[in-house]
């Protein structure tokens, strides 16, 4: 009886307290997404209206920088300087010039494996871009913070936030190329983009060009939360540089090619206010558990 | 008459031409740094062209000059009337591309432009005895 009373009363404490973490999770996901979009200021005063200028993507990153010290870690710049696409551009324009930001989460179990996630942090001009793509920044620090929390990780995991996607990809391209000279031992990269809609409410995710290892996780892990996946060929997003590069990588975002997604995108009403806060919800919990079950594997 | 004392002597244009190479021949090495080799071949074959021109006649090295300095206001031009375009045309929202119109990029095309008249100017003038 009492054994039974203890054991009851322990459990409700553990179901409230994670309840209280997800609570908080999810306010703190709120709270980067308001002050990326112009929504609200953040602490030092400097709000981001955009975030396309060589100033706004400037003050973007020293903002993320501090979004990776709220979880104890160590912000890095991989900054970078990139030709045209097309060469004979180089004559007449300067190259692209810009900086991924990124940190990496070491494993608690010796290991020298990376799981890689990334979303781009820039935006059309003019745009406030809540849900492309501060969404998708959003879910990646929350999947990291809930990662930050597991007593055991068997690989260590890099969160990347790229610079100039909208300007033909030039962010992941270095960073791919960054990974692929230094040899790091990536297992897999999770690129999310544009992940804020979900107007029919069925939490489903799309998966541009996954492996079959990567499809079979998410699905699986799908099942599990209830969240449908649907397969796409969709290759217009940072996880095309990796994949051209032979990295095991995945796209991630709303329902682009079955017609629930982001109407406001690329435009100046792309606000806070159309951002859907319970998709940002199961998003986080599908991503960290496809995680979570690949460092397992 | 040796290099040199040709260069001597028509001190501004030489000096302008100069100006211009060096320009292109920085940006040529900065892509070359980062992969991108068409502004170094393009430099290299103007410096190998105009070089070889020191040793040819008088009007040869004046046709010369001045293909150089038509190149030069090209560029400028294209440049200069796609700032314009930028300027009038909103809906264009590419950063990159904007980014290429700051104050400092738009003086300097302005100044090649200047640089590659003054050229021709000079070639016409002095005739380059
Ligand atoms: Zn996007």
């Amino acid at each position: 009886m009492i054994k039974t009373a203890i054991f009851l009363m322990l459990s409700l404490f553990v179901q409230q307290t994670m309840a209280q973490e997800n609570n908080e999770l999810l306010e703190a996901q709120k709270k980067v997404i308001a002050e990326l979009s112009g929504h609200q200021i953040p602490e030092d005063g400097r709000r981001i209206p955009h975030r396309s200028t060589k100033e706004e993507r400037e003050l973007t990153r020293d903002y993320l920088s501090k979004v990776i010290e709220s979880l104890d870690l160590t912000p890095q710049l991989q900054e970078y300087t990139r030709p045209n696409v097309n060469p004979i551009i180089d004559l007449l324009f300067e190259p692209y010039r810009g900086a991924n930001v990124y940190t990496t989460l070491p494993s608690t179990n010796e290991s020298d494996a990376y799981l890689v996630i990334g979303a781009h942090f820039d935006t059309e001009r003019n745009c406030p871009g809540a849900i492309d793509n501060a969404s998708g920044i959003a879910i990646g620090f929350g999947v990291l913070r809930k990662l930050t929390m597991l007593k055991e990780r068997n690989a260590n995991v890099i969160l990347v936030y790229f610079d100039q996607e909208e300007e033909d990809l030039v962010g992941s391209q270095a960073f791919a190329q960054k990974l692929k000279k230094e040899e790091f031992n990536v297992h897999s990269v999770h690129s999310m983009d544009t992940m804020g809609w979900d107007r029919d409410g069925d939490n489903a995710v799309e998966l541009g060009l996954p492996s079959d290892l990567l499809e079979k996780t998410y699905v699986e892990v799908g099942k599990e939360l209830n969240i449908p996946i649907v397969i796409t060929s969709v290759g217009s997003s940072d996880h095309v540089p990796f994949l051209d590069l032979g990295f095991n990588a995945v796209g991630l975002t709303d329902e682009l090619t079955s017609g629930d997604y982001a109407p406001y995108k690329d435009t100046e009403n792309d606000t806070y206010e159309t951002v859907n806060f319970d998709y940002i919800t199961t998003s986080t919990e599908l991503v960290y558990e496809v995680l979570k079950k690949l460092m397992e594997e | 008459m040796s290099v040199l004392k040709q260069m001597a002597s028509s001190k501004v244009l030489y000096s302008l031409l100069g100006l211009s190479v060096l320009f292109f021949l920085v940006k040529g090495v900065t892509y070359a740094s980062i992969g991108s080799y068409v502004p170094i071949l393009f430099i290299t074959i103007a410096i190998i062209i105009l070089g070889w021109s020191f040793t040819r006649c008088n009007k040869v090295h004046r046709h010369i000059i001045r293909f150089w300095a038509i190149l030069i206001i090209l560029w400028a031009s294209i440049r200069l009337v796609l700032w314009i375009v930028l300027e009038i045309d909103t809906t264009l929202t590419e950063s990159h591309l904007r980014e290429q119109f700051g104050i400092v990029q738009n003086i300097i095309s302005l100044l090649m432009l200047l640089i590659g008249i003054k050229i021709i100017r000079e070639v016409k003038q002095r005739k380059l005895n």
